[in-house]
């Protein structure tokens, strides 16, 4: 207190000088109103400008915790998204897909009653028949991935051949516009499948993603079969090998769709013409 | 007289006169203004503590917004004038320095240096009073050109009244006769 007296008497001319403006500039204020304009901007921006820096550290101090909640958030919605992706009847995974014409295209939704997986040939039922809209011929779809093809209707059921069965094949392309093959079910695994007729040349890796071709007629064609699992070849032969993990999960299958193209009568007439 | 009292009685004096008189001495549009109550302030004795020029510049530009209802300007263009004048009058100074108490005078200093020194104090009080005025930084410049306009206005009318009442008359006969006798 001693010293701060002492710097003041020390500077006693400043601090008068400092008084005096003081006086005069506050008079000024008070009877000029565009100086009193000027000052409050002046004042206003100033207070605008600290409020601002101070919200923006208060805001650079809470990143940490926003960046938890975000993270936390993220993880919530990926739970919910995953939760909610079985209810969705097509996985479209590419831009053709999303081309699809829905309205060639009719989409029923069924439960499946009754299944075997043991067997070589394989079977399910469905509670949706003719009356409900799902003719034979038409593809059913597991969480989105191909599943299998109605071979047998009555009024309110049908009779599915699914992919995990050996008299079945179906016509699959690997990634959006690579080489076209049979994917075929060989008896071992449930989970998987294999792809045979493509060629040596082809560049295929473990990872690409096998859709349809739309070629059979049952389904549209880039619906997600699955993912391929591992490439072989042998030296005597000129094709290679495709092991595919199935989209479709035959151990817990229940809620299907079914795909039926309402062109599907013309189609078959034209065929029959030439035949 | 004393000389202060006496500098004193001169600075009323031209306070009056500006008030009275010199208000009126506008020109060019406001660019160039007479401040002739700034001869008082040139006229008072050099060597004075500097705290007494800061009272008397707050004091005279206080009366001057007071009479023209100028709100302060002069007391704050007056104020700082009065901070910076001790060092002016040093800046101008010949090199022993002014004697304590000597009012700077054409006729004892030269018209350079009462130029020099009346100019300075002119054009100083002048920009920041036209500064204050204009209130924004980016007038600083026009109010300096304006000041010194202004200052070398002022200085012109206090170089006249330094010529007609400053300069003492020298009586050519001389009051030591050659001849005592006679």
């Amino acid at each position: 207190m001693r010293n701060l007296f002492n710097l003041l008497i020390r500077n006693h001319r400043l601090v008068i000088f400092i008084v005096f403006e003081i006086i005069a500039f506050n008079w000024l204020l008070n009877t000029h109103s565009l100086h009193n304009n000027r000052m409050s901007s002046v004042g206003i921006k100033c207070s605008n400008s600290w409020l601002d820096a101070v919200g923006q550290v208060n805001t650079f101090k809470s990143i940490k915790e926003q960046n938890k909640f975000l993270n936390q958030e993220n993880a919530r919605l990926r739970t919910e998204l995953h939760r909610l992706k079985k209810h969705v009847p097509l996985r479209y995974r590419s831009q053709r897909a999303s081309l699809l014409d829905t309205a060639i295209w009719v989409i029923k939704p069924a439960e499946i009653i009754r299944t075997s997986t043991h067997l070589s040939s394989n079977l399910l039922v469905a509670n949706k028949g003719e009356l409900d809209g799902v003719f034979k011929g038409s593809g059913m779809l597991d969480n989105g991935c191909l599943a299998g093809k109605v071979v047998e209707v009555t009024d309110h059921e049908c009779l599915v051949f699914p992919v995990i069965n050996r008299n079945i094949e179906w016509s699959v392309r690997v990634g959006e516009e690579g080489t076209v093959g049979r994917l075929v079910w060989d008896g071992d695994n449930l989970k998987t499948a294999k792809v045979v007729d493509i060629s040596k040349s082809s560049l295929i890796l473990p990872g690409d993603e096998i859709y349809t071709t739309g070629f059979q007629g049952v389904f549209p064609a880039d619906i997600l079969v699955g993912e391929i699992k591992k490439v072989s070849f042998t030296e005597a032969d000129d094709f290679k090998t495709v092991e595919v993990k199935l989209g479709a999960d035959y151990n817990s299958i229940r809620f299907v769709e079914f795909l039926t193209d309402k062109r599907v009568s013309k189609s078959d007439s034209l065929i029959n013409l030439i035949k | 007289m004393n000389n202060g009292l006496r500098a004193i009685g001169v600075l009323i004096f031209t306070i009056l006169l500006q008030v009275v008189i010199f208000r009126f001495g506008i020109f060019n549009g406001g660019k160039a203004i007479i401040f002739f109550h700034l001869y008082g302030i040139v006229l008072l004795p050099i060597g004075w503590h500097k705290t007494t020029y800061l009272f008397i510049g707050a004091l005279t530009g206080f009366i001057l917004d007071l009479v023209l209802l100028t709100g302060g300007l002069h007391m704050a263009a007056s104020t700082f004038l009065g901070l910076l004048l001790p060092h002016i009058s040093n800046g101008i100074a010949p090199r022993d320095g002014f004697l304590k108490g000597h009012i700077i005078g054409a006729n004892k200093d030269g018209w350079i240096r009462f130029l020099s020194y009346s100019f300075a104090i002119a054009s100083i009080y002048s920009s920041a009073l036209f500064a204050i005025e204009g209130g924004r930084l980016g007038l600083v410049f026009f109010a300096i050109w304006k000041g010194v306009l202004s200052g070398g206005l002022s200085v012109v009318i206090m170089l006249v009244a330094q010529g007609l009442f400053g300069l003492k008359r020298k009586n050519k006969k001389s009051k030591v006769s050659a001849y005592p006798w006679s």
